[in-house]
C-alpha cells in the first residue's frame, strides 16, 4: 500500500465502495490468501499458498515474478468471482500474457498503468490493440502511444487523497519554521525514496551554485529521505564541498513518533522529544512520518525541487503542489505534466542518456537549470508566488484528486453493460494452443525464421524490438544452430500448452455427485501406475461409497483407463505431493475427503528397499 | 519390502488381484515368447540377449516357438527376433496375455504377465528382485545380478553394468525350464570382459574393400597392427574412424580427413615428438595417448608434460584375477570384436596370426600375450 499503485488503488476502492453501487473484489498481489488484511470489501491474495506449488514456481525466476502479479490464480479467481469489470493497476509487465487469457475481453477489461520512458516497452505497444480501456498516468505516455498509432489511450492520473495536504495558516507555518530554526532560511525541499533514479548529485550541484551566488538567502536543502540506502549523500556533500549544516533531513522517533528537521548526523540519534537514546532514524519505507507530519514538512519549504531520470507520476510533486509550493520538475516523462503551463510548476532542463541494458532514454537534470529556476522562485514577489502556488493546488485537485479520478471510473463503469456470465465459456480457445509440431520454413534467413517460429509455434506476434528476439539473434551470432533453438521452442510450446489447458483441482472434481472423494496419486512410473490397480481395487472395497480420482501423468492414462474402480483419471501436476493440498487445512477448503500419496516414499524418498532383506510379519494378501 | 507392499501398507489395504485391460492385436504365431529389454534405467538393460538367443534358437525351431521382442525404437531392435515397436500398452498386453513366456528387464511387461498369470522371467540389477518383482500370480522367476560383490546401484549409472554379468546360459536354461523343454546349455561362464557386450568392428588396413562396405559406420582402424598410409586413406573415406597408431602418421592426411577421425589413439613411444602431437592437436583432432610400458610411464608423462598420457589400455592374463583358477586348456571364448584383415574375419589378433577365421562358434583360448591383451572383449566359459 506504500507504492504509488498501492495508494491509488486504496483511494479508488474507497471511493467506489462509498458509492454503494459495486461489489468490489480486490486482488492483493504478492500476498497469500491468509495474508490479506481485513478490508471493507472482499480481498483475495493472488499468490498460491501451497508450499510445494510455491517451491515449484520458485524454480523459474520469470514464473516467480509473474506469480507475484497474480498469474497463477487469476484465471481461477475470474472464473469463481465472475466479475463484470477487470481493472488492472500495476506496471504493464504485470499483465504479460493476460490479453490471451480466455476471459480477456469477455468481461470489460481495463488497464491503468504507468509508462515512464521512451522508447516505450514493446509489450505496452503490442498489447495496446487488445486492451479496449487503456489508461496511462501521464500525458507523455499517451502521446508516445498515439505516435505509434494507438489513439484509444487516455491519460487518467493516479489518484490522491487531497484533504491531507494543504497550505497551513501563515502563523502556523512560522511557528513550525521557528521550531526548527528555519525562519531566516530559504528552504528547498525534495521528498523521495532514496533511489538512484532520483537525481541527488544534480540537485546538490544546482544547490551549491545557488548558495554561491545567493548567500544572502541562507539556503537550506531539505532531503526528506532515508540516508541509509541509495545515494551516499554524506559523501556527495563532501565531494561538492558543501556544509553539512546546509543539508537537512527528517528524523523520526520510533518511540514517540515525533520528528525533527536537522542536518544529518548518522542513524540512531537520541530523541529530543521523549529523550530516548538511539531511536531516531531518517524516514524510510518501514518507518515513515504520518501524512499530517508530511504536510507540515512540505509547509517548511519555500520551493519544491524534484529532479529525476524518469517516473510514472511522482506523487510527492502533487503533494507539494497541494501545499501551494512552486514545484521545479524535470521536464521529461511524467514530469512534463507537472511543469506545464498552468500546472504551478517550472521546468528543469535535462540532457539525454541511455540506461545500460534497456537502452531507455533517461534524463540527467541540468544543475544550471536547477540553479536558474531556484533563482527565479527566490526572486519572485509574494503575490506572484502565492498565485502560482494556488495554481499548483488547483491543478492537482482538478486532475489528480480521487474525487475527479474516482468520478471518471464511476461514470465509465456505469456506462458499461453488465456481463451475462451464462454466455461465457472460459475453456481455452483452440487457436491459443501452441503448435509444437509446426515445421518452420527453412528457406527464411535467421531473422525471418525466428519470427516465423515465434508466430507459428508460440503464437506470439513479435518484432525485432522484442527482447526474446534479440536474445536468440545473439545466440545465432554465438554459433547456436537452428535445431537447438527449435527444440527449445518446441519444449516451451508443450510446456505452455500444459499450463494453458491445465485444470484446477476444483475443476477436476464432479461436484454434482453426492459421493465422498478419494484422491490417489501415482505420477510415475508405468509399472507403479499399473500395480496401483490392485491397491485401488482394495480401496474401492474398503470405501465403496467413495469416488476414487486417480492422479497420474497423462501418458499413463492408457494403463488404467478401463478400471472400474477408478471414478476419474486426472492429470498429475507438481504441487500434488502434499495430502493437505487435496484434503485442505485450516481455512483452506478440502476438496477430497482422503488423499493417498504412496509414491512419496518410493519415488520422492527411497524408503522401502533395504536391499530386499527385510520381512513382513503380517500378510498383505 | 516390495514396492507394491509399500503402497499397500501406506494405504492401509491388502493387495488385490488387479483387472488389467488389453486390446486385440492379430496373432500370427500360435507359440511365441516375448523378450522386453526396455527399462527406465539404462543400467538395467541387458546387453547379452544375442548370446541367449544363440543358445535357444535351435531348440525353438524344433519346438515351433517364435521369439518376439518389444523395442523402444528402430535403433534398439533385438537382432534375431520378430520386433514390435510403437504398439499401445494394451496391444502389448494382448500379446503378453497370449504368449508362452515373457522375459523382461524389471519392467511393465513382467507386471502384465504376472497379472495374466503368464510365465515370466525377470532380470534384476538396478533394484533387488525382492523390491520390484511382481507379486501377483505364481509364475514369475527372478534372476538377479550378483553386482560383482557390490550393492545395487538403484538406478545410478554403472560401469561396467552389473546386469551384464548375468550369464546368458543361466537365462537360456531358465527359459527351457519355464517352457518345460527338457534341454540344458551345459556351460559355465567364468569371465566376462567389461567390453564384451559392446560389439566392435576393427579393421587392419592391410586390404581394400568395396567403398560401400561399412560405409557410414564407426570402426577402429588398427594402423598399430599394420602401418600403411595408402590403406589408411582408403578406410578413412566415408567412415567414422578411431585411428590407432604406434608411429607418427602424415599430418596432411589427418588434416584432410579430420572430419572422419573421431579420435587418434596413440600408443606412445620414442618415434613421437611433442611438436608432432601439438600439430595434431592444432588440427582439432581428439587425441588419446597411452603408454604400453608401465615402467616408462612417468618418464613419458614428463616428456609429454602438456598432454594427458594414460596407463596401458591393454590387458594381460593376470587381469583374470580369481577367475584364473577356473581357466584350463579347454576353456572356450567368444569375442565381442570382429577383426577384419586381408578380407577375412577373426575373433582377435591372435586368431588372425594363427589364421583361424571367425565361424561364430566358440574357440579355445590361445593363451598368448597378444590374446590376453584383448581380454576386455571376451567371454570365457567352460563346458560342464
Amino acid at each position: 500500500m506504500f507504492t504509488g499503485f498501492g495508494k491509488h488503488k486504496k483511494n479508488l476502492l474507497k471511493y467506489l465502495h462509498k458509492t454503494g453501487k459495486y461489489e468490489l473484489v480486490e486482488l492483493s498481489n504478492a500476498k497469500h490468501p491468509d495474508e490479506v488484511p481485513n478490508l471493507p470489501w472482499k480481498a483475495l491474495g493472488t499468490l498460491p499458498s501451497n508450499r510445494k506449488q510455491l517451491s515449484e514456481i520458485a524454480k523459474d525466476a520469470n514464473r516467480q515474478r509473474n506469480a507475484g502479479y497474480g498469474h497463477e490464480l487469476i484465471n481461477q479467481i475470474i472464473k469463481e468471482e465472475k466479475p463484470d469489470i477487470y481493472l488492472g493497476i500495476e506496471d504493464i509487465w504485470a499483465f504479460s500474457g493476460f490479453t490471451s487469457r480466455p476471459w480477456w475481453n469477455k468481461i470489460h477489461c481495463m488497464v491503468h498503468t504507468t509508462l515512464d520512458s521512451v522508447p516505450l516497452l514493446p509489450e505496452s505497444i503490442q498489447a495496446a490493440p487488445k486492451i479496449k480501456h487503456y489508461f496511462v498516468w501521464a500525458s507523455f505516455a499517451q502521446r508516445e502511444l498515439e505516435r505509434v498509432g494507438h489513439t484509444h489511450i487516455k491519460t487518467v492520473r493516479g489518484s490522491l487523497e487531497t484533504k491531507n495536504f494543504f497550505k497551513l495558516e501563515d502563523k502556523d507555518r512560522e511557528m513550525l519554521r521557528e521550531k526548527f530554526k528555519l525562519t531566516k532560511d530559504f528552504v528547498i525541499g525534495f521528498v523521495f525514496r532514496n533511489q538512484l533514479r532520483k537525481s541527488v548529485p544534480n540537485l546538490l550541484e544546482g544547490f551549491k551554485k545557488f548558495k554561491t551566488l545567493h548567500p544572502e538567502s541562507n539556503p537550506k536543502l531539505l532531503l526528506h529521505t532515508h540516508w541509509g540506502e541509495g545515494w551516499d549523500i554524506p559523501t556527495l556533500i563532501k565531494e561538492k564541498d558543501l556544509k553539512n549544516e546546509d543539508i537537512l533531513t527528517t528524523y523520526l522517533c520510533s518511540h514517540c513518533h515525533e520528528y525533527i528537521i536537522s542536518p544529518h548526523s548518522g542513524q540512531g540519534v537520541d530523541c529530543p522529544a521523549c529523550y530516548t537514546k538511539g531511536v531516531m532514524h531518517t524516514t524510510n519505507i518501514k518507518a515513515g512520518v504520518s501524512e499530517e507530519q508530511l504536510n507540515e514538512i512540505y509547509n517548511l519549504m519555500d520551493v519544491y525541487c524534484h529532479p529525476f531520470t524518469s517516473g510514472g507520476q511522482e506523487i510527492p510533486i502533487q503533494e507539494a503542489k497541494l501545499t501551494e509550493l512552486v514545484t521545479l520538475v524535470t521536464n521529461y516523462s511524467c514530469g512534463e505534466d507537472s511543469c506545464a503551463p498552468n500546472s504551478g510548476g517550472l521546468p528543469l532542463e535535462w540532457a539525454e542518456y541511455r540506461e545500460p541494458g534497456t537502452q531507455f532514454i533517461k534524463a540527467s537534470t541540468s544543475a544550471a537549470s536547477i540553479f536558474e529556476q531556484l533563482t527565479k522562485v527566490y526572486n519572485m514577489d509574494f503575490a506572484q508566488k502565492e498565485a502560482m502556488g494556488k495554481e499548483a493546488r488547483d491543478f492537482v485537485i482538478n486532475n489528480y484528486s480521487i474525487e475527479v479520478v474516482g468520478k471518471f471510473f464511476e461514470e465509465l463503469f456505469d456506462q458499461l453493460p453488465l456481463i451475462d456470465w451464462s454466455d461465457i465459456d472460459l475453456t481455452p480457445r483452440a487457436a491459443e494452443a501452441r503448435d509444437p509440431s509446426y515445421a518452420p520454413d527453412e528457406s527464411l534467413d535467421d531473422s525471418g525464421w525466428l519470427l516465423d517460429i515465434y508466430k507459428n509455434i508460440l503464437k506470439m506476434d513479435i518484432d525485432e524490438t522484442d527482447n526474446g528476439y534479440k536474445y536468440w539473434m545473439n545466440e545465432f551470432v554465438q554459433g547456436k544452430k537452428r535445431p537447438e533453438i527449435l527444440n527449445y521452442f518446441i519444449h516451451t510450446a508443450k510446456k505452455e500448452n500444459g499450463e494453458l489447458f491445465k485444470k484446477t483441482l476444483k475443476e477436476e472434481i464432479d461436484e454434482s455427485r453426492p459421493n465422498k472423494r478419494i484422491a490417489y496419486v501415482m505420477p510415475e512410473h508405468e509399472e507403479d501406475v499399473l500395480m496401483s490397480l490392485s491397491v485401488v481395487r482394495s480401496l474401492r472395497q474398503l470405501y465403496p461409497k467413495y469416488d476414487i480420482y486417480f492422479f497420474t501423468l497423462k501418458k499413463h492414462f492408457q494403463l488404467i483407463d478401463e478400471s472400474e474402480d477408478i471414478y476419474k483419471l486426472c492429470e498429475y501436476s507438481n504441487e500434488m505431493d502434499d495430502c493437505l493440498y487435496f484434503e485442505g487445512k485450516a481455512n483452506e477448503e478440502g476438496l477430497f475427503d482422503m488423499a493417498f500419496l504412496p509414491w512419496l516414499e518410493t519415488k520422492r524418498a527411497l524408503n522401502y528397499t533395504r536391499h530386499g532383506n527385510d520381512k513382513l510379519q503380517f500378510s498383505l494378501k | 519390502m516390495n514396492v507394491l507392499e509399500k503402497y499397500s501398507v501406506n494405504c492401509g489395504v491388502k493387495i488385490s488381484d488387479p483387472m488389467v485391460a488389453s486390446a486385440y492385436f492379430p496373432l500370427k504365431d500360435p507359440k511365441y515368447i516375448i523378450i522386453d529389454n526396455r527399462n527406465k534405467y539404462p543400467s538395467n538393460v541387458y546387453e547379452l540377449f544375442f548370446d541367449v538367443l544363440t543358445y535357444i534358437q535351435g531348440v525353438f525351431e524344433e519346438e515351433g516357438i517364435k521369439v518376439y521382442s518389444f523395442n523402444a525404437d528402430e535403433k534398439n531392435i533385438l537382432a534375431g527376433t520378430q520386433p514390435f515397436i510403437n504398439l499401445t500398452k494394451k496391444q502389448e498386453a494382448y500379446l503378453i496375455q497370449h504368449s508362452q513366456l515373457v522375459v523382461g528387464c524389471d519392467n511393465l511387461s513382467l507386471y502384465y504377465a504376472s497379472a495374466f498369470n503368464v510365465p515370466s522371467i525377470g532380470l534384476y540389477s538396478a533394484y533387488p528382485a525382492a523390491c520390484t518383482q511382481p507379486l501377483w500370480g505364481n509364475n514369475h522367476t527372478s534372476i538377479q545380478s550378483d553386482w560383482l560383490g557390490n550393492l545395487p546401484a538403484y538406478g545410478m549409472e554403472e560401469n561396467p553394468k552389473a546386469i551384464n554379468f548375468i550369464a546368458p546360459e543361466k537365462i537360456a536354461n531358465t527359459i527351457f525350464e519355464k517352457l518345460n523343454i527338457g534341454r540344458r546349455i551345459n556351460l559355465e561362464t567364468v569371465y566376462m570382459g567389461d567390453h564384451y557386450p559392446t560389439k566392435v568392428v576393427e579393421v587392419i588396413p592391410d586390404f581394400v574393400a568395396p567403398q560401400e562396405f561399412l560405409k557410414g559406420n564407426a570402426i577402429n582402424l588398427r594402423a598399430d597392427y599394420h602401418f600403411n598410409e595408402e590403406r589408411v586413406v582408403h578406410w578413412l573415406q566415408d567412415r567414422m574412424v578411431n585411428l590407432l597408431v604406434d608411429q607418427p602418421i602424415s599430418l596432411n592426411l589427418l588434416k584432410y580427413f579430420k572430419k572422419n577421425i573421431a579420435q587418434l589413439t596413440v600408443n606412445i613411444n620414442d618415434s613421437f615428438t611433442e611438436e608432432y602431437l601439438k600439430q595434431v592437436a592444432s588440427i582439432g583432432i581428439h587425441l588419446e595417448i597411452f603408454c604400453e610400458k608401465e615402467e616408462e610411464l612417468a618418464d613419458v608423462r614428463f616428456k609429454f608434460f602438456d598432454f594427458s598420457v594414460e596407463q596401458n589400455i591393454f590387458k594381460s592374463k593376470k587381469d583374470l584375477g580369481d577367475d584364473l583358477n577356473k581357466f584350463n586348456k579347454n576353456t572356450l571364448f567368444l569375442s565381442g570384436k570382429i577383426l577384419l584383415s586381408e578380407g577375412e574375419k577373426y575373433s582377435c589378433l591372435e586368431a588372425k596370426k594363427q589364421k583361424n577365421v571367425l565361424t561364430g562358434e566358440p574357440e579355445i583360448v590361445y593363451d598368448t600375450k597378444d590374446f590376453w591383451k584383448e581380454l576386455d572383449h571376451y567371454r570365457l566359459f567352460n563346458t560342464l
